[in-house]
């Protein structure tokens, strides 16, 4: 077996190499039925990071949804896309970007707190940290990466 | 994020958070243990990036702009493969970097070293059949950085990978094969075992020197093909 190559930093210099791709992200709100997911992401003073990069993932009736999100100086992301097929459980996966971390980390939002099984192995005080708070505007998904409100994170 | 089992020592490819010599991670990276789940769980095919979103002439970062950047010219050329050794066709791959004298193209970076009217330093390639790629650049610079007193990156390039899976997505940086700064680098040395932070140093490559215009450099990049094959006994 070949050694894979190892997760580095994306650093903060990353917005003129990977904005690019933007257009192809912005095709989605187009869409007949889309549902806007946003919010911010906190670190250990509880400040918003404006230097993070935001990749979303999941199934619609439509197929594979992806797209990317660079955070705005006010430390917000925000995603228009396909509603997630019921079958898939009702959640989007985000993989986070950023200077500090030298491996991105993964999470998981749900629209409502539907248990599946990743659900269910996560500590029951902790689980609301990977719910979505519906709002006039769409869902906000908050992130913390540390502290009392630390959102979960995931590894396999 | 993957274990790697080898001789019976398993250990982590990619470096942990939890890296106090990298300032930055003190108030980013997560105090929780990660939830360590099936990879069937969370593995999700990626989608395809095709011809349509992808030219041939933006993996030629030299002829961007009106003139030639300057700097030292080099050809990085590779191949995307998975763990097996298999070259992975038709991937996107996306690449950045500073110009020749550190500097990047970018509103937050205050280093005191020129921009490059004919440099931005961004471009993209899909790999061919058997994994390929090749991009046209400059060597980047080193440049100080505020991690430490009087601390330098030695000079990189990020490269960015999408995979077949969601588990393959990578974003690594790729370092100069000789770079005195790299002994000093706690970014590069948050990757512990020598063999996996050799990975990210390029070799230099006579074959892929092109006479009289731009040195060669070889940069495989190995994905993990997981895509549910158990790592255990390979």
């Amino acid at each position: 077996m070949t050694i894979p190559t190892p997760s580095q930093t994306i650093g903060p210099f990353f917005h003129f190499g990977l904005e690019w791709m933007g257009e192809a992200g912005t095709q989605l709100a187009k869409r007949q039925h889309s549902i806007t997911i946003y919010g911010k992401i906190f670190d250990g003073t509880d400040q918003p990071i404006p230097d993070a990069l935001v990749e979303m993932i999941h199934h619609s009736i439509e197929g594979v949804q992806f797209g990317r999100a660079i955070c705005d100086p006010t430390g917000k992301y925000c995603f228009n896309t396909a509603p997630p097929a019921q079958d898939d459980g009702a959640v989007i996966q985000l993989r986070i970007f950023a200077r500090g971390l030298l491996q991105p980390l993964v999470t998981r939002l749900y629209l409502s707190d539907t248990m599946d099984e990743v659900l269910e192995s996560v500590d029951p005080n902790r689980r609301g940290t990977l719910v979505a708070t519906p709002t006039a505007s769409g869902f906000c998904f908050d992130i913390y990466l540390q502290g009392p409100k630390e959102t979960v994170f995931f590894a396999w | 994020m993957v274990s790697y089992d080898s001789d019976g020592v398993k250990f982590s490819i990619d470096p942990s958070n939890d890296t106090d010599e990298y300032r930055s991670s003190v108030l980013r990276a997560p105090k929780q243990p990660l939830i360590v789940v099936p990879e069937r769980l969370l593995n999700t095919t990626m989608p395809i990036f095709d011809s349509s979103l992808v030219k041939e002439s933006d993996s030629d970062i030299l002829h961007q702009h009106n003139g030639e950047p300057l700097g030292e010219r080099i050809r990085v050329t590779g191949r995307l493969l998975n763990s097996e050794g298999r070259g992975l066709g038709g991937q996107l791959i996306e690449l950045w970097q500073a110009n020749a004298a550190g500097r990047y193209r970018h509103a937050v970076d205050d280093h005191q070293a020129p921009l490059d009217p004919n440099f931005t330093g961004a471009g993209r390639a899909l790999t061919g059949d058997d994994g390929t790629f090749s991009f046209l650049t400059i060597k980047p610079g080193a440049y100080p950085w505020k991690n430490a007193p009087n601390a330098w990156r030695p000079a990189h390039i990020h490269f960015s990978i999408f995979g077949r899976a969601f588990t393959e997505r990578l974003i690594t940086q790729m370092y100069f094969p000789g770079d005195p700064l790299l002994a000093f680098d706690p970014i590069f040395n948050s990757v512990r075992q020598e063999r996996v932070r050799n990975r990210l140093v390029a070799n230099f490559d006579w074959e892929a020197t092109q006479e009289e215009y731009a040195l060669g450099y070889r940069f495989d990049i190995v994905i993990n093909g997981h895509l549910g094959i158990p790592l255990e006994g390979q």
